[in-house]
């Protein structure tokens, strides 16, 4: 079954018109990690912000359906709770409330997503704080973000994601804030979780390394337009697009600088 | 995405309703206290606040009113009414007040005064000589800065002073003098106890100066009830004075009000009865208010343009006649003044006794002026004008005498400067030319001319010494024949008018604004109000 | 956390110190004498001179410094020259009015900035955030006189809803029970609830004028910290699960926007403490600003020294106070942390 459906969807900037993504379409199937690639600028984090209905102010959508589990949900009113979607981010730290514990805030979800009371929110919390692999669950979950490495909030948000019962997780740029050795943990996170519940992912990034690593099919953007798909091995080994070649040619390059932020 | 502000707004309008509610229920319950059925208590404003209760060592005007409430005099002046509303102290008129009689001498140098019996102080102790006697030494040699009136009727030591019996009080002076007894009957030589002083004095402070500024031991119509030196100082009938039935109303309450025009405000909205110190032109706005009524009687006070006669070139007396020659009078009280004032008369003012019309005009001539400049041989030349910053009026007028003087060729720069530099700087004899002015108390025309010109006198900031005027000044002091006083005086004034070491250059008025229905306000030779005779209906 | 509050104690005390020795040197500065200003015209040099001697005022600096700081180890302020009374006394006593009607203030002016800075963030860009922006601008460049003698006019002059500008309360009225000196405090610990109800009434002008232009300076603040906030990770993750708006901004942003909002509230209320000099002097407001201003005009320096150095503590008490509730609300800084 087709997780996202995502046919046609234009982004523009309110005031000038400026075009940032021009007819997108792209599919992710039940279990499929699929990427989304292209460098700063080239709307790939306004793909995924413009899925989950939250586009920043200045910014709109002038066209575009989403259909989840093959139900069109383009106008529905809050997506997120309503289509089973989570996301995660690049700055695991910044995304969480630095004033709240961390299991309070995964308990949060539980009880807007699945309608737990507050005891059972908590603990099913903790519950997930385990099953992202943290040691010590309900230590944990009493810490402030604050207190947690980056690779820990990360897992955190990934808990938070998992709390929404998701048919879609976007995650967009998971791991770029992340050190190499925690980069590849959070990535074997992902592709547990997606074996486990069959969701499908989306993931959103400009490293070439963690598509090779994960993705089942790729596709590239280039200022808005989506000028390649396919699966991965494929696309990498025969690129049909001039841009899709640069980039795997500086990609490998930048990979090499690159790395943890 | 936010929540209705309808919210928010809702819950503070809800608390600012309960606050307006909680303050409703409460409102308008302080009514007046007026004990006796006939006699109202007032709420008045004066122009300063009250900060030290010391008859003898107060500093500011309101300060002088209250303690002169909480002692009586010997003798008091004899008034005359004047309109419905004021009664006027006469010149030479005196009543007894603690003394029920006084009798000089043949030479008129033994001032002889018999306490009436049974006076008490407001603890029930017994006032006798020996209090009026203690009182008037702590006055030449103790805190206060009363003694410098002393020498000015010839008193220098304490032995001057003499406790007869129990009843009866001896004043020795030198010379015969009419100043002894106006001096007699001013508020700050109010009688204190002497029991009260002893009790309180301490090694540092043997003449309780501590003590007295915050307390009082009443010989006078009124006790401090309430006082509150932020706020307001209430006086209530001190039981144990002598003459309840001269104490016109049940109580005086002075609220300290920082803002003049605020004021003027409360005065409208009858919050108080009678307001001292408002800004003239509201004064003059005032007068076509209903309810209101704007008391203005003359005054002896004398606002004067001082020179620095030893600063070039105000040290050549005609470079000063040309200066007071320039000056616009007639603007002064109508553009300046807005009518509450009289123009200048001389140095001893037209109301004053022994004032002289023969000593010279003072009015504006600019021809004149400029023919006197020539004279001096002064070409143009800049000097400052310095005065009170907190002083409209005075503020006002410097731009008069600016513009004037500028017809001369005189570059005049305004400097207002705050009070308390002022005061230094005068007292330092630094600045070249100032305004200011000056109430000589007692309306006697020779201390008034000793203040103002006489050498090294405390308030003669000109610097100018005249020996010869000195001496004629002092045998003016020194006699008591009147026909004999006049002619020292004219003279005087005629020396004073030739040299013109300041130009005297109006005579603000004495005024009040009142409610309709207040009256008893009293104009005695220190130019305070006598709180006792205030009366509302 | 403990050590955090060390510190703060620590460079407070060093600020405390620090400013006791920039008011004397200031105040020695101002020109005139205070001796003289205080015996009056008729004062003989010698009388002066003596005045002078006796408040040691002729001393060498130095030596006029240390008997200063000693005196303050001691809690003594001197004595006023102008009224011969402790400055202690004077200023103390004078205190609650001035605190009293700061915190009024304050609270006019969290009542009226609070709720149309948040409006503002939320209304961003719109009409109703340009009028709200406009009414900042006025309020902060609003001369105090002249909104002060507006209200005046307005509510008391002409409409009657407020009493006069004759101080705390009513001519008349004794004051309650003396046990903070803040009399709608007072009133209510002793159960004078008339004395209370006549306080309000009478603050409610001079708060109003203080408030409404202190209230352009918190607007401002909580706008931006809205806005901050708005634009935050956190609040972007909440919104992306779901959370309803009114839970986010409770939540989420108003909890750590009031981080940036409460070391301006302490700023506000610094100024409001000090600010209070014209309000007090044109409302008859017994306070301690009343006090400097008539100090400031007889030049009574160990009056001014006092004040400025009361009115300096309080300042780094409140700075102390936020940095507490700082550590209070912050886990951040109540836990310490790792900082990767």
């Amino acid at each position: 079954m087709t997780r996202l459906s995502i046919e046609s969807l234009s982004v523009e900037v309110e005031s000038s018109g400026a075009r940032i993504l021009d007819d997108v379409s792209l599919t992710i199937g039940a279990g499929e990690i699929v990427g989304l690639v292209g460098e700063s600028g080239s709307g790939k984090s306004m793909t995924s912000l413009a899925t989950m209905g939250i586009l920043p102010r200045g910014l709109r959508a002038t066209s575009g359906r989403f259909l989840v589990d093959g139900i069109d949900v383009t106008d529905a009113a809050n997506r997120s709770v309503s289509s089973r979607f989570a996301m995660i981010f690049q700055n695991p730290r910044d995304s969480l409330n630095p004033l709240m514990r961390v299991g309070a805030q995964i308990a949060r979800m539980v009880s807007l997503h699945q309608g737990l009371d507050r005891k059972a929110a908590q603990a099913e919390a903790v519950d997930l704080l385990g099953r992202v692999h943290i040691a010590d669950p309900a230590a944990a979950a009493r810490k402030y973000p604050h207190q947690l490495s980056g690779g820990m909030c990360q897992r955190v948000m990934v808990a938070m994601a998992l709390a929404c019962r998701p048919s879609l997780l976007i995650a967009d740029e998971p791991t770029t804030a992340l050190d190499v050795t925690v980069q590849a943990q959070i990535l074997d996170l992902i592709v547990e979780l997606v074996e486990q519940t069959g969701c499908g992912v989306l993931l959103v990034t400009h490293d070439l390394g963690v598509v090779a690593e994960t993705c089942d099919r790729v596709n590239v953007l280039y200022r808005g337009d989506l000028v390649e798909h396919g699966a991965t091995a494929e696309v990498f080994a025969n690129p049909q697009h001039e841009y899709t070649r640069y980039l795997l040619e500086s990609g490998r390059e930048l990979e090499v600088g690159d790395g943890a932020a | 995405m936010f929540p209705p502000r309808r919210r928010i707004y809702a819950s503070a309008a809800l608390a600012l309703t309960g606050l307006i509610a909680l303050s409703a229920c409460s409102a308008g319950d302080s009514g007046e206290s007026g004990d006796d059925g006939t006699k109202k208590p007032l709420v008045i404003s004066l122009d300063s606040s009250v900060d030290i209760l010391d008859p003898q060592a107060w500093r500011t005007p309101a300060s002088m009113v209250t303690t002169g409430s909480l002692v009586e005099q010997l003798i008091e002046q004899t008034y005359t009414a004047s309109g419905d509303l004021v009664q006027i102290g006469t010149a030479d008129g005196f009543d007894p007040a603690l003394a029920e009689s006084f009798e000089y001498s043949e030479d008129g140098k033994v001032l002889t005064l018999k306490l009436r019996e049974g006076l008490t102080f407001q603890d029930g102790s017994p006032l006798t000589a020996d209090d009026v006697v203690w009182t008037f030494q702590r006055g030449l040699e103790g805190p206060g800065y009363i003694k410098v009136l002393y020498p000015m009727v010839g008193i220098t030591s304490a032995d001057q002073f003499v406790a007869l019996d129990d009843l009866t009080v001896q004043i020795t002076t030198p010379f015969a003098t009419p100043l002894l007894p106006k001096m007699l009957a001013m508020q700050p030589f109010g009688i204190l106890s002497h029991e009260s002083g002893e009790a309180n004095a301490t090694d540092d402070d043997p003449w309780a100066g501590d003590w007295f500024r915050e307390n009082d031991n009443s010989s006078g119509p009124y006790t401090v009830s309430s006082y509150d030196p932020t706020t307001s100082i209430t006086l209530t009938p001190n039981e144990s004075y002598y003459d309840q039935d001269s104490i016109m109303n049940s109580g005086v309450t002075i609220q300290f009000v920082s803002d003049p025009a605020q004021r003027a405000l409360l005065l409208q909205s009858g919050e108080i009865d009678l307001a001292q110190g408002l800004p003239l032109d509201q004064v003059a706005e005032l007068e076509d208010v209903d309810g209101l009524t704007v008391v203005s009687e003359d005054s002896n006070r004398l606002e004067y343009l001082g020179f620095n006669t030893s600063i070039a070139p105000f040290d050549d007396p005609t470079v000063r006649q040309a200066i007071a020659k320039a000056l616009p009078y007639d603007t002064f009280v109508s553009d300046v003044l807005y009518g509450y004032a009289k123009p200048s008369t001389g140095i001893v003012p037209s109301g004053m006794v022994t004032h002289s019309d023969e000593a010279g005009e003072f009015t504006q001539n600019l021809d004149e002026a400029r023919a006197l400049l020539e004279e001096a041989g002064v070409g143009e030349f800049s000097t400052t004008l310095s005065f009170k910053q907190s002083s409209a009026v005075e503020t006002r007028a410097a731009v008069f005498i600016q513009s004037a003087l500028a017809e001369l060729g005189i570059t005049v720069e305004v400097t207002p400067l705050p009070d308390a530099e002022f005061t230094q700087r005068t007292n330092a004899r630094e600045l070249p030319m100032y305004l200011n002015n000056f109430l000589g108390w007692g309306a006697d025309p020779f201390y008034q001319m000793k203040s103002l010109v006489g050498s090294g006198a405390g308030t003669n900031f000109t610097t100018y010494a005249n020996e010869d005027l000195d001496a004629l000044i002092q045998s003016g002091f020194e006699t008591s024949d009147e026909a004999e006083r006049e002619a020292i005086s004219a003279e005087a004034q005629s020396v004073i008018y030739d040299e013109m070491p300041m130009v005297p250059i109006w005579n603000p008025d004495w005024t009040f604004v009142v409610r309709d229905g207040v009256s008893g306000l009293t104009k005695d030779n220190t130019e305070q109000l006598r709180l006792q005779y205030l009366t509302k209906e | 956390m403990i050590r955090y509050l060390l510190r703060r104690v620590g460079i407070s005390l060093i600020t405390v110190a620090g400013l006791a020795l920039v008011v004397f040197l200031v105040v020695r500065i101002l020109p005139g004498d205070a001796a003289a200003a205080r015996l009056g015209p008729e004062a003989s040099p010698e009388d002066i001179e003596a005045l002078r001697a006796k408040l040691g005022l002729d001393q060498p600096l130095i030596v006029q410094l240390g008997d200063y700081l000693w005196g303050l180890l001691h809690g003594d302020l001197g004595l006023a020259v102008s009224t011969g009374r402790p400055v202690a006394d004077e200023l103390f006593a004078r205190l609650p009015a001035t605190i009293e009607l700061a915190v009024a203030g304050l609270l006019v002016a969290l009542v009226i900035g609070f709720p149309l800075g948040m409006l503002a963030a939320s209304r961003r860009g719109r009409a109703s955030d340009a009028i709200a922006r406009v009414f900042a601008v006025l309020g902060s460049s609003m001369a105090p006189v002249w909104l002060g003698l507006l209200l005046i006019f307005g509510l008391y002059s002409v409409a009657r809803i407020f009493p006069g500008p004759v101080g705390r309360l009513p001519i008349g009225m004794p004051p309650p029970e003396h046990i903070t000196g803040m009399y709608v405090l007072d009133g209510l610990l002793t159960g004078n609830f008339a004395a209370t109800g006549e306080a309000l009434r009478y603050l409610a002008l001079p708060a109003l004028t203080l408030g409404l232009g202190a209230s352009a300076a918190v607007l401002k603040m909580v706008r931006s910290a809205m806005i901050a906030t708005a634009e935050s990770g956190f609040v972007r993750t909440a919104r992306a699960y779901g959370v309803p708006g009114r839970e986010i901004l409770w939540r989420d942003q108003l909890r750590n926007a009031m981080l940036q909002v409460l070391t301006a509230i302490g700023l506000v209320f610094g100024f409001l403490l000090g600010g209070n000099v014209i309000v007090e002097r044109l409302f008859s407001w017994p306070g301690m600003g009343r006090v400097a201003y008539d100090a400031l005009g007889s030049n009574d320096l160990e009056l001014l020294q006092g004040y400025a150095l009361i009115i300096g503590v309080i300042y780094i008490a409140l700075n102390f106070a936020v940095d507490l509730l700082y550590g209070v609300i912050d886990p951040r800084i109540r836990l310490g942390g790792r900082s990767s």
